[in-house]
């Protein structure tokens, strides 16, 4: 097995966004407007018509520190989400029985948002996304980790995506860099260790991977996933 | 800047082999009646009544009181665990047992039941409720390659040594969502679909469940030998035509597996004119101009969308198994340069490589060989 290093975080939600580069805010004047993607990508075609998961998705991928080239072909893409693509869903089920959508029906697809990241940014490893209740941010940490770890892929963008439809739950994104390779700052050692089956219980969402980057020592976290306890811990940071 | 520093030894624990088996599908109730008639050409595909032609399970076994797509699921897994000799409700107790189930829509039909429409969200939970599963579950979705792409997650949990056996089901169900998602994309064939054919007009849908139950260690059973994944990071629902994605895919999967032989291709088949060109170019890049013969089983029991790759999976243990190659239903006469099996034939010595490719340019490769 590989050693695994957590390179960086970014978050995006409806205010404000957070990475490498600081924080700044829109949509200070209260709208629900999301993130337009050209911000980053400028290329992109017709970002008007992509849903709302990919969106913010590559809005929060935008703010990650740029992959070299040569790391792009190993680099692999895990998110996990519980709300899916079910705002999509619920949108083409809406027009069946009037004029369905072509447009709207590719995107019925819970690995858009991380296809259109892959896309963006040219990469052509493993891609995943991993849809479930309980701690679905967390299960594709794992998975990323699984794949780097194991030497079939080097680098791995995972994270978690809640872009539920209009329930008065505000819409964000984490995403995490994994590398398996050397790196510049090194990021922090991170390990996930499987303790064992767990009882149903109330999960955990990737946000509070955020807030352990600002501790200097060693972090560690018992989350549970659908049926199962992991530890997820990260190294000192180095000095 | 982040410059790779290489490779070191991919993993630490034991290969995954497929011990036990179990589907339901339009050509069959069962594994051994689906296998029987896809050597005997049957297509399971028939008109639905509304002007498409679709792959339809046998009899519907979602209609019920509580939750009869779950239970359909849970009984289709529960004969592959039974199928390697294990007791189902120990097995599934066990909290060593992981569960990886694949799908692209889960209950989709959930999406037109009142009070909080889902498809997707609580799928897993309600298929682990089924089942009594205790162990580490995830339900994972790679647009059409999800089916495959559960059997990579199931050789990362053996291999990492997070589980010890795994049970891997791929289930997708027909429904109008789909049946018009696909005819508004231009993507259904009028007839019955014709994998790899020159007339090859687009792909028929099916629906099944497919469930594989995975050991670690060595023995009797079909070895996980490599698997590969790719993505194409160009087109969302049409696949990069260079098929560079998914030679990717296939090279990364038999680099995995070591030397050896490819004795056939499981050939994803969408019979939409793309995919199925994109492969051809795909299976050239990688073998050079006279590729290993190819089967692919989609003109017999439809695409299956997210069970599909756990199904041919299926087929393709059941071809080791037998030694012997299924013909590919639907297909008469193609140009696209490959060796597309017409009738049953012998198995050349070797491996059976598997792939799917999905909307967003998903990429699964895998390499599967009897162990003995």
């Amino acid at each position: 097995m590989r050693e695994v290093r957590l390179a960086s975080t970014v978050m995006v939600d409806l205010r404000d966004r957070s990475g490498p580069g600081g924080t700044c805010r829109w949509n200070e004047d209260g709208t629900r407007a999301a993130p337009d993607p050209r911000e980053f990508f400028p290329d992109l075609d017709r970002p008007a018509r992509m849903d709302l998961p990919s969106r913010f998705v590559l809005a929060a991928g935008g703010l990650l520190p740029p992959l070299p080239e040569a790391l792009r072909d190993a680099t692999g893409v895990v998110l996990g989400t519980a709300t899916g693509c079910l705002a999509v869903d619920r949108d083409f089920a809406a027009t069946l029985a009037l004029r369905p959508q072509p447009s709207l029906y590719a995107r019925t697809l819970p690995t858009t948002a991380g296809a259109e990241l892959s896309r963006a940014l040219g990469l052509r490893g493993p891609g995943l996304a991993v849809v479930q209740e309980t701690s679905p941010g967390y299960q594709a940490l794992v998975a990323a980790w699984q794949e780097a770890a194991s030497g079939a892929c080097d680098a791995v963008i995972c994270g978690e995506y809640h872009v539920p439809p209009a329930d008065g739950t505000a819409p964000w994104v984490v995403l995490a860099l994994l590398v398996a390779v050397s790196c510049d700052p090194p990021g922090r050692l991170l390990e996930c260790r499987y303790l064992g089956a767990g009882d149903p219980g109330p999960g955990a969402d990737l946000r509070d991977l955020l807030g352990s980057l600002g501790e200097r020592g060693p972090w560690q976290r018992e989350v549970l996933l659908e049926g199962g306890r992991w530890r997820v811990s990260l190294a000192a940071v180095s000095e | 800047m982040l410059p790779a520093i290489g490779r070191e030894d991919r993993l630490v624990g034991e290969d995954p082999r497929i011990t036990g088996m179990a589907a339901c599908c339009a050509l069959g109730g069962d594994a051994r009646t689906a296998w029987r008639n896809l050597l005997a050409g049957t297509t399971g595909l028939r008109p639905d009544g509304t002007g498409t032609v679709t792959g339809a399970m046998p009899h519907p076994p979602w209609e019920g009181e509580g939750d009869p797509w779950a239970a359909c699921i849970a009984g289709v897994a529960r004969e592959a665990i039974g199928d390697a000799g294990e007791d189902p409700a120990r097995a599934l107790a066990d909290p060593a047992t992981g569960l990886v189930v694949a799908t692209t829509k889960g209950d989709i039909e959930g999406l037109r039941r009142p009070g909080r429409p889902d498809s997707l969200g609580p799928f897993l939970r309600r298929v682990r409720r089924a089942l009594g599963h205790q162990g580490p579950a995830e339900l994972v979705s790679a647009a059409c390659a999800s089916g495959s792409a559960a059997l990579v997650r199931a050789d990362r949990l053996v291999r990492g040594r997070v589980c010890r056996r795994v049970l891997v089901i791929g289930a997708d169900r027909l429904d109008p969502f789909l049946v018009e998602g696909f005819r508004c994309l231009g993507a259904m064939a009028p007839g019955p679909c014709r994998p790899y054919d020159d007339e090859r007009e687009g792909l028929s849908l099916g629906e099944a469940v497919a469930a594989l139950w995975i050991e670690g260690g060595s023995g009797p059973g079909v070895r996980l030998a490599g698997t590969g994944q790719s993505q194409d990071a160009a087109g969302m629902v049409r696949p990069d035509p260079s098929g560079g994605g998914l030679a990717l895919a296939i090279r990364r999967a038999l680099a995995e597996a070591g030397g050896g032989a490819t004795g056939a291709i499981c050939g994803h088949g969408t019979a939409t004119e793309a995919n199925d060109a994109m492969e051809a170019e795909a299976f050239r890049a990688v073998f050079g101009t006279s590729p290993p013969p190819v089967f692919g089983i989609k003109g017999a029991t439809g695409h299956t969308l997210g069970a599909c790759g756990t199904l041919e999976a299926l087929v393709s243990a059941i071809a080791l198994r037998e030694g012997l190659l299924p013909p590919t239903a639907g297909h008469r006469a193609g140009s696209l340069g490959l060796d597309v099996t017409l009738s049953p034939r012998a198995l050349p010595e070797g491996r059976i490589l598997s792939v799917n490719s999905g909307f967003g340019g998903l990429n699964v490769a895998l390499v599967l060989e009897a162990s003995r």
